[in-house]
């Protein structure tokens, strides 16, 4: 039998809501008090990830790729629907000792990632320490081999993060996640914030990674650039949903779902001089009150009747590839 | 935080981001200090607030009698002016009241009560309200929405009357006015720190604390708490001083501490009934010296604030 | 470069030094800037953080505060003297001759005021005419900046609007004057892909149609070869390329220009990007010579000397002892 994916996630659904008390609750039962304002950031979102894969996962602010990344990696919990680690439910793992921590994160902005008042040594040192993972007396060297691993100057062990350029401190954030020997990184904008030279450092780094560690990644970023240089396989999300999934270089060269296709032509590139751009109109409408149907139907130079009132399900297109849109079936 | 919200680290500051690690080792409370010295003022209420303290503390070894000590106090002495001489030679600097007690021993032993009241309340206060509102913050929720709406309560109760209420119900002593004043000021702290929380428990390196399963208690009390204590501490500077003034106006009411530990308020109280008679110095040194103390705090209080505010580290 | 004597460039920097007196030392933010800009130009000014690319932008509209200073150079906005103008003149010029666009469209918008008083006021600043006019002309300026129902957008106040749309306001309000020159500061970087797209498309048109010389400061390489004709490349405070965008995209002449070119993701399987080691120093520990020698695979004895920014061809010019063009044309 096939061993099981690294994660595997069905149906995930994330809605975010005011926290209420008691009397708020009766409150708003009895229609006194306005009901708490909900947001689905994400909605029945199901993925797979395999071993030594890297995974992008794309789209504008507001698509919800930032929570699905904080959901895989166990960082909020789902409203709905279950992950699985090695086909055995996230939750009941957490429970064991260590097991928790196959998968961890990097985070966007570097400047807020580390907690401010630790030196290096300590950021790095201190998940290992709790759980057990080295000998105390041991410690020491594993955070140095972790530092040279990730190109922090040992020098630099007992200062504080803020002494560091951006560039830096995402290496001490890496090097923090790798200090509990995790199998897969969900990176969320890890290196948006970073200044192109810098960039092109950590992305290198992150590869090097995954040939010596054989770490898995799910790479979330908004900067198709960079997806489309690391990713195996990209999902594009769209107001909380999956529009389009598949193999980066097929998805890159033939977008089948409109918003990929929109997506992919706003993109500058350095080979694209003095384009005229043709960019699609409007906004991204508001989490708070989506639009019925296909969400991308308003901005949708495609839309008909059917696409503003019913939403369109993920269907594959063709082998591996899936995407959610209702033009597919006329051709079909 | 999602997407392309991307700010770039590159602000409109002169100084390179991007730069190389400072060289020098730069210790946090040093720059603290340092930019904190810069204000003249505010050095002078901190050694003004320093030389309180420690005549408060050390009361029973400079001042000149024990006030409460009546073999040490001659009746025969009462209502004599600042500067009179006693019958034994001994100078009142400050005059004496009504009992020939030394004004200014009473003040220094006043001092020393009023002082252990403040802080002995402000920091019972400051421990339940900080934990209180780090764990409302980080749990969020309904937990939350019901510990702040418990703290909007108590807070919209005017302070004096609960603590006259409660000091009616339990009586007179240290013990029942410290607790007093923790119940009208532990809800301030809470709500102050739950804001503070709140913001540090958004940032990222929350976020990776939880992925890295270090624990609740271990990221309430090692990561969230020391973020906060800059702004804990600006509060606990300015409570400490309102605790100090509440009990001093509680103590004038009569109601607060017994006659056998006089606070400044019950100073003031006493000589109330003499202000009328000219012999202002009962009642007016007391409450100088509790308005200087009160003043002095606030502005060391307040420059805490500036200095820490805007964090220094960046 | 001579061109035309009798109309001068809408935009002239010579020589423009700007200072910041910290208590660490004294920073060179802007070491020698020199710019031409035509009308109806688009010129890319493009540096990593700390490279001063910002603060020329604030030089030139005169918006640097102290401790900073301009120390020297000069500023003609179609032939007018900026540098050591007064402050009156100065803000007589900025908003309505030259006006700039910033990252945070909140730098230009006041969050009290309705768009429409905020529109006008900075209309009726410099130009008289009736409210009524006003509100007529500022309601075609939003329209024309691609915002929907303007009529609806004028009565909102900045937060009940998107990022994107914010944008738009805040360069309608910067077209207002039909100015000379518009410099702005990375305005699209906190943009999402798709409103990125729309904002240079709409830019890109309204500099055309009007004359308009833009300088578009920015990190992103692929941005500037979208829209700009020109590109200035910035390094710790100096500009070390500049030349026509075609020229020096594919064939840059300075190592690190070609080094960011190729930092770049370009599609494709997962080879290391080529990579520039190490980053830029600090202002206050510059190399002596060329302040990229450290970071360059080819530095030799010569970069310990200040190169000069130098010509390496029709209208381009670099700041390298060994430019990468000469030997290739040596060849």
């Amino acid at each position: 039998m096939k061993p099981p994916p690294l994660i595997e996630a069905h149906g995930l659904s994330k809605v975010f809501g005011e926290g209420q008390d008691l009397v708020g609750r009766m409150l708003s039962r009895f229609g006194l008090e306005r009901p708490p304002r909900r947001v689905h950031a994400v909605e029945e979102v199901s993925l797979t990830i395999r071993e030594g894969e890297v995974v992008g996962v794309v789209g504008e602010s507001g698509c919800g790729k930032s929570t699905l990344g904080r959901m895989i990696a166990d960082i909020l919990q789902p409203t709905t629907g279950e992950i699985l680690h090695r086909g055995r439910p996230l939750g009941a793992r957490r429970r064991e000792k260590g097991a928790g921590l196959a998968v961890q994160m990097i985070f966007q902005d570097p400047f807020s990632s580390l907690n401010p008042r630790k030196r290096v040594g300590a950021l790095i040192g201190e998940a290992p320490k709790v759980h057990g993972i080295v000998a105390r007396e041991d410690l020491d060297d594993y955070v140095e081999s972790l530092m040279e691993r990730c190109g922090i100057d040992l020098a630099y062990k007992g200062r504080f993060a803020h002494q560091f350029s951006g560039g830096q401190r995402q290496r001490i954030g890496i090097a923090r996640a790798l200090a509990v020997k995790p199998e897969l990184l969900v990176c969320d904008e890890a290196v948006s914030a970073l200044d192109v030279s810098i960039q092109a450092q950590i992305v290198n780094l992150f590869m090097d990674l995954r040939e010596e560690l054989g770490l898995t990644y799910l790479f979330i970023s908004h900067d198709l650039g960079v997806v489309e240089h690391v990713c195996d396989r990209v999902l594009v999300m769209y107001l909380g949903r999956i529009v389009e999934s598949g193999p980066a270089a097929e998805i890159f060269r033939a977008p089948n779902h409109p918003y990929t296709k929109a997506l992919l032509a706003g993109v500058p590139r350095i080979e694209r001089r003095r384009t005229a751009y043709e960019p699609i109109e409007g906004d991204m409408p508001s989490p708070l009150a989506p639009p019925p149907g296909c969400r991308f139907h308003p901005r949708c130079p495609f839309a008909t009747a059917r696409c503003r009132e019913e939403t369109p399900a993920l269907r594959e297109i063709a082998p591996g590839r899936l995407s959610a849109c209702h033009l597919n079936d006329a051709t079909a | 935080m999602s997407a392309g919200a991307v700010t770039r680290p590159e602000q409109a500051g002169p100084v390179d981001p991007a730069g190389a690690p400072r060289p020098a080792e730069a210790s946090a409370f040093a720059a603290v200090a340092r930019a904190y010295a810069r204000s003249l003022i505010a050095m002078t209420a901190l050694v003004v607030f320093a030389i309180i303290a420690v005549a408060a503390l050390l009361a029973p070894w400079i001042a000149p009698q024990n006030p409460y000590d009546l073999t040490q106090v001659d009746l025969l002495d009462n209502l004599l002016p600042p500067g009179s001489e006693s019958f034994s030679g001994q100078i009142y600097w400050l005059g004496t009241d009504g009992q020939g007690r030394d004004i200014l021993s009473a003040i220094l032993y006043g001092l020393r009560i009023s002082l252990l009241v403040g802080l002995a309340s402000g920091v019972i206060a400051l421990l339940i309200g900080a934990a209180v509102g780090l764990v409302s913050a980080y749990r969020g929720s309904w937990l939350d929405a019901t510990i702040m709406r418990i703290v909007d309560l108590q807070l919209s109760f005017p302070t004096i009357l609960v603590a006259l209420i409660l000091l009616v119900i339990l009586g007179r002593g240290v013990d029942k006015i410290v607790f007093a004043l923790v119940v009208v000021q532990w809800a301030y702290f809470a709500r102050t720190v739950r804001g503070v929380a709140l913001v540090e428990n958004s940032r990222e390196y929350i976020e990776a604390a939880r992925g890295l399963k270090l624990g609740h208690l271990r990221i309430l009390f090692g990561h969230l708490l020391p973020n906060c204590m800059p702004t804990l501490l600006v509060v606990a500077t300015v409570q400490v001083a309102s605790a100090i003034s509440l009990e001093a106006t509680l103590s004038f009411l009569g109601l607060g501490l017994p006659p056998t530990q006089p606070s400044l308020g019950l100073l003031i109280a006493n000589g109330f009934d003499y202000m009328q008679s000219g012999r202002y110095w009962i009642s007016l040194l007391p409450g100088v010296v509790l308005l200087v103390t009160i003043v002095s705090i606030n502005v060391v209080g307040d420059r805490l604030r500036d200095v820490l505010n805007p964090r220094l580290a960046r | 470069m001579t061109r035309a004597v009798d109309t001068p460039p809408a935009l002239a920097v010579e020589d423009l030094r700007t200072a910041f007196f910290t208590d660490a030392g004294r920073l060179d933010v802007v070491d020698g800037v020199s710019l031409t800009l035509r009308r109806g130009e688009i010129l890319g000014l493009v540096g990593e953080s700390g490279s001063g690319k910002t603060m020329t932008g604030f030089s030139i509209t005169g918006l640097i505060e102290p401790p900073g200073r301009i120390v020297g150079g000069s500023v003609k906005l179609a032939g007018e003297e900026l540098v050591g103008a007064d402050r009156a003149r100065l803000r007589a010029l900025r908003g309505r001759r030259i006006a700039m666009v910033f990252q945070d469209p909140m730098m230009t918008l006041n969050p009290v005021l309705r768009i429409e008083t905020q529109m006008t006021d900075a209309l009726l600043a410099h130009a008289s005419m009736s409210r009524a006019a006003a509100r007529a002309k500022v309601r075609d300026a939003l329209a024309e900046v691609g915002i929907a129902a303007p009529d609806e957008r004028l009565r909102a106040y900045p937060h009940e609007l998107s990022g994107g749309m914010r944008q738009r306001v805040a360069i309608a309000i910067a077209l207002l004057h039909e100015p000379d020159v518009v410099i702005a500061d990375e305005p699209t970087t906190a943009l999402d892909v798709t409103i990125q797209g729309q904002i240079l498309a709409l830019v890109q048109r309204l500099c055309r149609e009007r004359g308009t010389g833009l300088v578009w400061i920015t990190h992103d390489l692929a941005v500037v070869a979208g829209i700009a004709d020109r590109i200035a490349v910035m390094y710790a405070g100096r500009i070390v390329e500049e030349g026509p965008v075609d020229d020096v995209l594919d064939r840059p002449a300075h190592p690190y220009t070609r080094g960011l070119i190729a930092s770049v993701p370009v599609p494709g399987r997962r080879e290391r990007l080529p990579q520039v080691p190490g980053r830029m120093p600090s202002l206050l520990e510059l190399p002596p010579g060329c302040a990229f020698a450290p970071r360059c695979a080819q530095a030799a004895e010569a970069c310990r000397a200040r190169p000069d920014l130098l010509p390496v061809g029709p209208a381009r010019a670099a700041r390298c002892h060994f430019p990468l063009v000469e030997t290739e044309a040596a060849r």
